[in-house]
């Protein structure tokens, strides 16, 4: 494993039957840093949290999260968010909470019902009766109230209102460890650029760019949202 | 974690199943109720209605168990249970263990209430009862089984829990397989698709197995009328070959038939490999779209 690299790809291929997802990725990601991974849809963005997270892993190429290959060790240090739904329509959110408690020594259940208090949220509320972005918010206190070393949000702010927005950053960046790592994919680049360490431009399956904001920023003379714009322009006439 | 993941699993399915079981109770109820206030009509409807969901309790009982198999572990909850630090065989003896006991329970609920009903309507009396426990000791005595009772219950419940397990595998193997990425076009085809290969390919299997392994019932009549039966180390295809090579065993009015059992040999090896292959398929080639 590379010095502080905590998330080592190598020669990553990825394929749905003909359909190539992610060709010759290669990536190092160290810890202490919030990435933004950004692309255009179906770039692969999804799928790449996805095999990290452990949920695929039939791909060619290599994969070491902590040194170690996606698995049940790496599952235990490994926070993630997908973009859907996940809890089952007649959890509560208390429910989850308890089932989160069971599994993972590291969820932390009065940081969980802080954060839940501060979204207004009702620990009783089945899944069912929330909103698509009361239920988005449910899932992201679960997965914030973990003291985890890595964080994997996919989509995080996809079905909430703009207000609610930068409370989830807030949140977000509130529960964030200094030692862990954050991937976050996101379309809403200008509304979450400013807490990017980095990012990562995905296109179609392959590295189009990975640099600091920073750098960006001085090299560049544009916001991220700016660069994106520009690396993935599409010609539309009306 | 296996502990955990067996309650976590109960609580999530004792939100619908039991309610498939109060449903067959409640009828049962209603038509022991109506019988004894001589209501006729209700009472038969639900009659009819008791005997059917005695029947199907236990197909819906196992398409619950197959959909909550599929939707926890391949559709949107598999973002959850796929992430749990837990081994992939954990997942899956959880999930059987638990469905084995709905399903089992099931069984025994129809079993109760299908009882439970006849003994109300056809035993008025005690005398008609200890008629009815004559009678089924008889039954026990000419097959021969009246001195092992408890062997006999024993080997059926066996039985009966191998093919729960077995059921349960082969759909979990399909969905399983089937949901493997070279599938995902298929959507909920593939499972299906898998499900009927794998059907297809067991039907041969034990077809071989009950034709060519050396284990057999041997069954003799004699005028037309049991007289007895024992295990033989015989295939019952030479038995066949036999009979039609006029060549069988038939003397004095004696009839000799084997029944070919080798199939219940071969069915703990091919449900251990279904779950070494279904527990294998779910850490190597697991793809959740």
């Amino acid at each position: 494993m590379s010095e502080m690299s905590i998330i080592e790809i190598h020669n990553l291929d990825k394929k749905f039957g003909t359909n190539t997802v992610l060709s010759d990725l290669s990536l190092n990601l160290e810890a202490g840093k919030i990435i933004g991974l950004l692309g255009p849809n179906g770039c692969g963005k999804s799928t790449l949290l996805k095999i990290m997270a452990g949920l695929t892993s039939d791909y060619k190429g290599a994969v070491l999260i902590d040194g170690k290959n996606p698995g049940q060790d790496t599952k235990a240090i490994t926070s993630y968010l997908p973009e859907m739904t996940y809890l089952s329509g007649w959890m509560r959110p208390k429910d989850a909470f308890d089932y989160f408690a069971d599994f993972y020594p590291d969820f932390d259940r009065v940081k969980a019902q802080e954060m839940l208090r501060q979204f207004r949220l009702d620990e009783k509320q089945p899944i069912k009766n929330m909103s698509k972005g009361m239920q988005e918010k449910v899932q992201l206190i679960l997965v914030m109230a973990r003291k985890a070393k890595i964080y994997l949000l996919d989509e995080p702010m996809g079905g909430v209102d703009p207000a609610s927005r930068s409370a989830i950053l807030d949140v977000t960046l509130k529960q964030y460890q200094e030692d862990s790592i954050m991937i976050f994919a996101t379309h809403l680049i200008a509304d979450v650029e400013k807490i990017f360490d980095s990012v990562i431009f995905l296109g179609y399956g392959e590295l189009k760019l990975f640099e600091e904001v920073d750098q960006i920023r001085e090299k560049y003379g544009k916001s991220v949202d700016e660069l994106f714009r520009e690396v993935f322009a599409c010609s539309v006439s009306l | 974690m296996f502990g955990k993941l067996v309650k976590h699993e109960f609580r999530a399915t004792a939100r619908i199943i039991p309610f498939v079981f109060l449903v067959t109770i409640f009828l049962a109820l209603v038509h022991v109720l109506t019988g004894r206030l001589n209501l006729g009509a209700l009472s038969k409807i639900s009659l009819v209605l008791t005997v059917l969901m005695c029947f199907a309790q236990i197909p819906i009982t196992f398409a619950l168990l197959i959909w909550r198999y599929y939707k926890n572990m391949y559709s949107n909850e598999a973002y959850l249970t796929q992430t749990l630090p837990v081994p992939p065989s954990q997942l899956l003896w959880s999930k059987l263990l638990v469905g084995y006991v709905w399903a089992a329970a099931s069984y025994l609920v129809a079993a109760a209430v299908g009882f439970g009903v006849a003994a109300a309507d056809l035993f008025k009396t005690s005398a008609e009862f200890r008629d009815f426990r004559g009678e089924f000791h008889q039954l026990l005595t000419f097959v021969g089984l009246e001195d092992h009772q408890a062997v006999m219950i024993f080997i059926l419940l066996v039985l009966f829990s191998i093919s729960i397990v077995t059921l349960l595998a082969e759909a979990y193997f399909a969905i399983t397989v089937g949901s493997s990425s070279k599938m995902h076009g298929l959507g909920i085809g593939g499972p299906i698709l898998v499900f009927f290969a794998e059907y297809v390919v067991l039907q041969v299997v034990n077809t071989a197995a009950v034709l060519f392994i050396p284990l057999g019932l041997q069954i003799m009549s004699k005028n037309g009328e049991l007289s007895q039966f024992k295990l033989v180390s015989q295939t019952m295809f030479s038995q066949v070959m036999d009979s039609l090579n006029n060549s069988g065993t038939r003397n004095a009015g004696m009839d000799t038939g084997i029944i070919g059992i080798g199939s219940m040999i071969l069915l703990p090896f091919i449900l251990a490999a279904m779950l070494i292959i279904t527990s294998r398929f779910i850490a190597r080639h697991t793809s959740i779209k």
